[in-house]
């Protein structure tokens, strides 16, 4: 018996690294399976510089050289996203996160529903359709990874901290 | 040149003129419209054709199809939601457009209350000329919100040419104007509504609406013209009907600060079986009297249903292993029995909360929820035999209960084991016994599935600490259990007769899934968990325990049957022929009770122990069941076996959530008298004669 000690700890490791690379794979799939294919490839260079409702500047292509960028594309009037955006509010405390909020009405009124909501995440006010449309986004909620530049993931519909988590990482790592 | 035309010009021009006036007669339509990027909507507006000169209106159709699962919004759209709109600025000659909004319904999308439609539904809109126009041009964007898990917000250009003087009537369109109209709520007389509260301090809206001829299951929605109250959410109301008087409770929320609504303007849409109303309502400050029982009453009912839940029939099938975990740990210190109470109590408790988040995941996704309903599900029941036979094996001593390895060998000298055995029995006992309701067990539980999860949570553990009381009893004061009978060589008598008992659970439960299965693979499983339990013994006992317990079977049965058949004329008069039955519904009741007729309502279940005690003990036993039998009296039963929405909704009207449920309608009662959970011949008697007295 204590031969076998030490050898269930090797078969763990291997079992261990067998099942990540399933689940990574299995992810994958799925990130692919619902990818948009609508949505471009990179970021549309008139795009990439967006502008949120404070009149800060973000630059997509050049954020997402460090780390992977998430795009969340929400509106007030979709019932669905209050279940989604406190998920893109809390990964905004570790991936950089900027919002484009459609048709959703002015600047002062998106300044008070984020705040009665406590989304902390910068809004691009998009009352035109003007990014969505560049973005061949028209579904709320929807959500892109972009690194270097290219869109590497996007889901549209429903999604789970852990969810979004794992597609980061995924992204980030492999 | 002749002065007279000759006739055959004459015909010709004639029917030249004919037929230009009818090429250029049209009733203006778009036909179906639909964007490229959200194939699953498409829309039409068209002109119904006629022309009501005195207001200067043109009745119109716009028609809406969603594919499955999508969903638009009524004008006020609930949490989030928004409604369809039409931006006719770029129109000319046009003076309004008047939306006029079918009675929507209520929808759960991941948890948030949305008001709505689905599938295909058509707004009837009355145009209004301007004064003296003959030509029009109707141009503009109409803006549809379409939400599954995903929202998308759609815009359709309009572009319609209307010209009176070429205007014609399409039959098809004008037919299809007034069924569409029909689903328009009327304006109805305001003194109908008897009160309209605002209670700041609730942050509340009581409405109490009055109908003559009484309510059945309303509905009722909330809008506000109030440019201010825009983004008011109005909850899903919390309505109770009391005769003809109808009352609703809606919390008022807003994502920003709430107005104060004292003096604001509503619109009621209330809709209720072929019926449907707008009320005009002006809210006038007050004080709302909170009706419902305190959060503390509530708890203390659900510890007391939980108790008495031990008592039930329905306890029934679990009553040998209730039995056998008290006498078999007689053996053992105080210290250990404490454990192994302990152990009991918390699978009970445990039992109870995985049942709340069930049916708090059931409500989330917008399924109907009640009491017991785990047992209309066949793959429930198929896992109750398998654990219930295996039980019953192990006390047959088929094997020894074990739990995953790894605990098991540091765990097995301690006597850890036990405990998670006792914990594993704890759940059985309460996943089995609770497929009924019990006294004030019905009231605790109605008012957990109205509530927020944490109340849910709050009162399904009560309901566990009550059912769990006598075994806490024990924990605590484990002296107690030296009243129980000393450990011996009898144990060793008394362990067949609980497996017996076990057996006779699963035997039950596969009963139940004969509801769900063929015939073939009910005889397939019968017999084959017979032959495989009758091997097991024999493997384990050896051929002559096999033999002996065939052979005592046999005698048991023969026993058992003659005695049965000897004494059949003192019992089988007693039991007579069920009467004929009709479904329950609640046209029916409405039916019989206008015709002067009584009716005894019977909601019921296969897997409701308590429900059938009723049937045995009351409703097949004279005199109720002569009473029951009379020309006077409607019969309805409503079987619950199976999920029945219906019946669901039958339930959850008389604000029950659970079987049995007994109600007795008359000319005396039209409202009907609820019976309570276990019968007695005196109360169906009484309420059998109060309901038919005027």
């Amino acid at each position: 018996m204590s031969n076998s000690k030490t050898k269930p700890s090797w078969a763990k490791r291997l079992r261990t690294a067998a099942l990540y690379i399933v689940l990574f794979s299995v992810v994958a799939f799925v990130v692919d399976a619902f990818r948009n294919s609508d949505v471009p490839e990179s970021v549309p260079a008139e795009l990439s510089s967006l502008t949120d409702i404070n009149g800060e500047q973000y630059n997509l292509r050049e954020m997402s050289k460090d780390s992977p960028v998430v795009l969340y594309f929400w509106a007030t009037w979709c019932p669905v996203c209050p279940a989604v955006s406190p998920t893109v509010d809390y990964i905004g405390n570790h991936y950089p996160t900027i919002s484009v909020a459609l048709r959703s009405g002015d600047n002062d009124k998106l300044t008070r529903y984020a705040q009665a909501k406590g989304y902390e995440f910068p809004i691009v006010n998009d009352n035109l359709n003007r990014v969505s449309n560049g973005w061949q986004v028209s579904a709320t909620p929807t959500i892109i990874i972009i690194e270097n530049g290219d869109i590497v993931s996007a889901t549209t519909g429903v999604t789970t901290p852990p969810g979004l988590f794992i597609r980061l990482w995924f992204h980030q790592f492999f | 040149m002749n002065k007279i035309l000759p006739l055959w010009l004459l015909s010709l021009i004639a029917a030249l003129l004919l037929y230009s006036a009818q090429s250029l007669a049209e009733t203006p339509s778009t036909g179906w419209l639909s964007h490229e990027d959200h194939p699953p909507v498409s829309v039409k507006l068209e002109l119904t054709g006629h022309y009501e000169a005195e207001r200067n209106l043109l009745p119109a159709l716009l028609h809406v199809e969603l594919d499955e699962g999508w969903k638009t919004y009524w004008r006020s759209p609930g949490e989030g939601g928004i409604p369809p709109t039409f931006d006719w600025s770029e129109s000319s000659n046009i003076n309004d457009i008047e939306w006029r909004w079918p009675v929507p319904s209520r929808y759960s999308i991941q948890g948030i209350d949305t008001v709505g439609y689905q599938g295909s539904l058509t707004f009837p809109l009355m145009i209004q000329l301007s004064p003296d126009a003959r030509q029009a041009q109707i141009s503009g964007t109409l803006t549809m919100s379409s939400c599954t898990t995903v929202c998308v917000l759609t815009d359709y250009p309009i572009d319609l040419h209307v010209d009176l003087d070429t205007l014609t009537v399409d039959s098809d369109r004008a037919f299809a104007f007034n069924p569409a109209m029909g689903k328009v709520p009327r304006e109805y007389d305001s003194n109908n509504v008897k009160q309209a509260i605002w209670s700041d301090a609730n942050q509340r809206v009581q409405l109490t609406i009055e109908r003559d001829s009484g309510w059945q299951e309303p509905q009722l929605f909330i809008h506000s013209n109030n440019e201010a109250l825009a983004d008011a959410e109005f909850s899903s109301p919390n309505i109770q009907v009391e005769g003809n008087t109808l009352t609703a409770n809606i919390d008022v929320s807003h994502w920003l600060d709430l107005p104060d609504l004292s003096g604001a303007e509503l619109i009621a849409t209330v809709s209720d079986e072929k019926f449907a109303a707008e009320y005009k309502i002006e809210l006038t400050a007050g004080t709302i009297a909170n009706n419902a029982p305190p959060l503390w009453g509530i708890l203390l009912m659900a510890l007391a249903g939980g108790l008495i839940l031990n008592i039930m029939p329905c306890v029934l099938p679990v009553l040998g292993l209730k039995v056998q975990s008290l006498m078999l740990s007689g053996a053992h210190e105080p210290k250990v029995v404490r454990k192994q109470f302990f152990a009991s109590s918390l699978g009970i408790i445990s039992s109870f909360l995985i049942i709340a988040l069930g049916l708090m995941a059931l409500r989330w996704s917008g399924g109907s929820v009640g009491w017991g309903i785990q047992f209309q599900n066949p793959y429930f029941i198929a896992a109750l035999v398998a654990i219930t036979w295996v039980f019953a094996l192990n006390l047959m001593g088929a094997f020894e209960f074990k739990l995953p390895s790894s605990l098991s060998t540091s765990a097995a000298t301690a006597g850890d084991n036990s405990y998670k055995g006792h914990f594993l029995q704890g759940m059985l006992a309460t996943v089995l016994a609770t497929p009924c309701t019990a006294p004030f067990l019905g009231t605790a539980v109605a008012f957990a599935l109205a509530a927020e999860s944490s109340v849910i949570l709050l009162i399904f553990t009560a309901l566990g600490v009550g059912m769990a009381l006598p075994w806490l009893l024990i924990a605590v004061f484990p002296k107690t259990a030296k009243l129980l009978p000393k450990p011996g060589r009898w144990m060793q008598w008394v362990k067949p007769v609980f497996a017996i008992m076990m057996l006779a659970t699963t035997v039950w439960l596969t009963t139940l899934l004969k509801n769900f299965i063929s015939n073939e693979l009910f005889l397939v499983l019968t017999v084959g968990l017979s032959v495989l339990t009758l091997v097991i013994i024999g493997k384990v006992h050896g051929r002559k325990a096999l033999f002996l317990s065939i052979g005592g079977f046999l005698v048991l049965a023969a026993v058992v049957g003659t005695t049965l058949i000897l004494t059949a004329d003192r019992w089988v008069n007693k039991l007579p022929q069920d009467h004929q039955w009709q479904p329950l519904t609640q046209q029916r009741i409405d039916e019989a009770v206008a015709s002067g007729q009584t009716v005894f309502v019977d909601v019921t279940a296969d897997w409701c122990v308590t429900c059938q005690a009723n049937k045995v003990g009351v409703l097949l036993q004279d005199p109720v069941f002569t009473a029951l039998g009379q020309k006077h009296v409607t019969r309805l039963r409503g079987d619950w076996t199976k999920a029945n929405e219906n019946i669901t909704q039958y339930l959850k009207a008389n604000n029950t959530f659970g079987v049995p449920f007994n109600k007795v309608y008359g000319p005396g009662a039209p409202d009907g008298i609820t019976l309570p959970v276990v019968l007695s011949k005196d109360n169906v008697m009484d309420a059998l004669e109060d309901a038919r007295e005027q």
